[in-house]
């Protein structure tokens, strides 16, 4: 049985360091799908928990993505497991290419996932 | 010019026993990055919370001196990295360094056959086979 808080915890952690190796990043975005599909199953404290995680992500997409570059090609990696539009934290490489995101606009984001 | 890409891993293999070796000898990190990268173990419960650099560095050489790791090449364009991968204390540690011994990280990969299983990476074998 998937232990949603553990992988929440883990994706809490992930978020604080983008200037760590771009392959355990790749694995932090296996983490955040493995969150996506169990999303059902969080409670409302775990949910807070993943939005202000996602917004700390967002707000540092450009750096994630530049760690990730280093080391793979994250399209490829996208194709190669077929991953749904929806989960916008495999997007890192267009998500830094936007200008830098307001507050609000991360929380609507991260809100929307 | 190779023939094919197993001919060359084939080549490389000294290569990436030298590499195996560098690292046995010598944990090299990035500049400033150990620290980062400890902190993280620690924070993701990989490591017990007052673990130091030389707790972190024991249990990369224990993964590098266990035959029976798997090895694997990973390839990004013309960058070459192993990735070495043993069980330690029931957790599955991922070693991964450049072919010129320095540390890219080392980590506790929850789910190594989903992790591993990318085209990128090629698995060459125990590191008993690979060091011979």
């Amino acid at each position: 049985m998937t232990n949603y808080d553990q992988l929440v915890a883990a994706y809490e952690v992930d978020v604080r360091f983008p200037d760590v190796s771009g392959m355990e990043h790749l694995e932090m975005l296996r983490i955040r799908s493995d969150i996506a599909r169990g999303e059902t199953h969080l409670t409302a404290e775990q949910r807070a928990r993943l939005a202000e995680a996602d917004k700390l992500l967002l707000q540092q997409a450009r750096r994630f993505y530049q760690a990730i570059q280093r080391i793979a090609d994250l399209e490829a990696w996208r194709r190669q497991q077929g991953t749904p539009p929806a989960h916008w934290w495999w997007y890192l490489d267009v998500l830094a290419q936007l200008p830098d995101l307001s507050p609000q606009e991360t929380s609507g984001l991260a809100a929307s996932a | 010019m190779w023939r094919s890409w197993t001919n060359r891993v084939e080549h490389l293999r000294v290569q990436i026993a030298n590499a195996i070796r560098s690292v046995r000898s010598q944990v090299r990190w990035k500049p400033g990055s150990a620290v980062r990268h400890l902190l993280k173990r620690k924070l993701r419960g990989h490591l017990p919370s007052g673990a130091t650099l030389d707790d972190y560095e024991r249990t990369i050489w224990t993964v590098l001196r266990n035959l029976q790791a798997q090895v694997y090449l990973y390839r990004y364009g013309d960058a070459l990295y192993v990735a070495v991968v043993a069980v330690v204390e029931q957790s599955h540690w991922l070693v991964m360094f450049a072919m010129d011994g320095v540390m890219e990280s080392a980590y506790v990969v929850e789910r190594p056959e989903y992790d591993l299983s990318h085209p990128a990476f090629e698995c060459l074998g125990s590191l008993s086979e690979v060091m011979a």
